[in-house]
């Protein structure tokens, strides 16, 4: 029984590496561009309120950086299975927006705001897809869905009005993952026999509910948001370098 | 073809040796001041208006104003005078305006909308330090502020409480509308200052600052 055991290991090993060697271009790879934050999580608003709060679905999203790593083992001609990690960082943009909205909720002299950015993180399982056009060209395509976690950034505003500091009220990070998912297409080209150069766009959605703790927020007048419930949606175009494993 | 395959490991491996610097790199924060405004708004006069509560004919009036918008003239403090009557309930109300402008405008309606960081403070002296009361629902204002109590008077008798409330949560005092209630015939000052507390009102005196510090000179008769 063992050694049938044995006999059935080896021949499906056999089988795998006859097929590896045969079907399309395995890869592992790394890839850098920019991501542009979409929706309402790319917009920035003029909030202006002396009455109450507001909580604004803007996320005030400036473009960020995106790096990947992935990889994908191809089972035919055309289409593999594979993953990508990436992880991105999107500032905040439009801080005189934000402060200009304080300053005249408030009716102070003075408003200064400051702010961290945007995390995301990624773990995207999916399907490949890889057709090549030339010798050394092939356009390629994605399908991945997984999570994400994104985290959002602190703002925190100081107030100075009549000469007097004021105190600084806080919008504090927070964090929650999610299911994600990713669609792109792309150009392959081979540089050298292992080595391809990969142009790919993307489009990324999410939708994490943010629960979103507010520190010093004493009276009700101005932006504030406690629930931060909007997809976050971005483009993605990047550049890339994959590793080809070799057909032997 | 060893060559080539240590060129491309080499281009590789440099590139998520760039990556790995790109996350650890990445966490910087932006700062964004506003610029000053070209001018706080103005605000030239706060009338007290008042009328008795068991006497509608009672109806004084109290006018405080300033038109100088530099402040080197002296305040018109010709009018800024209440005389009431003894033993006497008052429902009073707030009146702020902008006299420069035309028509005049009617500041306290602006107040009102931003009543949620706005208090206003009432402060009868003469005054015995036991009747002096700082809490965060008391007009009085604290010693350290500037009222100067006397152990041995004669006493102002007059009390002020605000009867108007903002849509914080729990909702605060604000002051523009008010109940005086006078004691026996006296008279004194009556000191009025607005306090402009953004997100920092809490019902009491100290935090913010004043959008005006007038005094009105009071009758009881």
């Amino acid at each position: 029984m063992k050694r049938l055991k044995l006999y059935i290991l080896s021949a499906a090993l056999a089988c795998s590496v006859s097929v590896f060697a045969q079907k399309g271009p395995s890869f592992i790879g790394v890839s850098g561009g920019i991501s542009m934050p979409t929706g309402n999580w790319g917009k920035s608003k003029l909030i202006i309120s002396s009455t109450d709060f507001v909580n604004d679905p803007s996320g005030f999203a400036a473009n960020g950086g995106l790096f990947a790593i992935d990889g994908a083992w191809f089972f035919s001609k055309h289409f593999g299975i594979g993953g990508m990690f990436n992880y991105a960082t999107y500032s905040t943009k439009d801080l005189a927006t934000l402060s200009l909205g304080y300053q005249q909720s408030f009716d102070v002299d003075s408003v200064n705001t400051t702010a961290g950015s945007y995390k995301v993180w990624n773990i995207l399982p999916g399907l490949y897809f890889n057709y090549p056009l030339a010798k050394k060209l092939a356009v390629t395509a994605r399908a991945l869905a997984g999570i994400t976690n994104a985290t959002t950034p602190m703002v925190a505003v100081s107030v100075n009005d009549g000469g007097i500091y004021d105190g600084t009220f806080i919008q504090q990070p927070a964090t929650k993952t999610s299911f994600a998912f990713q669609l792109g297409a792309g150009l392959n080209y081979k540089i050298i026999k292992c080595l391809a150069v990969d142009l790919r766009a993307d489009y990324f959605y999410s939708k994490p509910d943010f629960t979103i703790q507010n520190t010093m927020r004493q009276n009700k007048a101005g932006r504030m948001v406690p629930e931060y419930n909007q997809p976050l949606t971005a483009v993605n175009i990047s550049l890339g370098v994959s590793y080809l494993f070799l057909k032997k | 073809m060893k060559k080539l395959f240590s060129f491309s490991n080499r281009s590789f491996f440099g590139t998520v040796s760039l990556f790995l610097l790109f996350l650890t790199g990445c966490n910087k924060q932006a700062s964004q001041p506003t610029p000053r405004p070209p001018g706080n708004e103005f605000l030239t006069t706060v009338e007290l208006v008042l009328h008795n509560t068991a006497n509608p004919a009672d109806a004084p009036i109290a006018i405080w104003r300033q038109l100088d918008p530099t402040g080197a003239a002296p305040p018109d403090t010709s009018k800024a005078v209440l005389n009431l009557k003894a033993n006497s309930t008052y429902a009073g109300q707030m009146i702020l305006l902008d006299e420069t402008k035309s028509p005049v405008d009617t500041v306290s309606i602006v107040i009102r909308e931003r009543q949620n960081y706005h208090l206003e403070f009432f402060q009868p002296t003469p005054i015995s330090p036991s009747n002096l009361i700082i809490s965060n629902t008391s007009t009085d204002i604290p010693v350290a502020d500037g009222t100067v109590t006397s152990a041995t008077g004669p006493y102002l008798n007059l009390v002020v409480t605000r009867t108007d409330y903002d849509t914080n949560v729990p909702p605060m005092q604000v002051g523009l509308d008010d109940n005086f209630v006078t004691g026996a015939a006296s008279t004194g000052w009556l000191r009025v200052v607005q306090r402009h507390q953004p997100n920092v009102k809490n019902g009491t005196y100290d935090p913010g600052s004043a959008d005006f510090d007038v005094n009105y000179r009071v009758n009881i008769q």
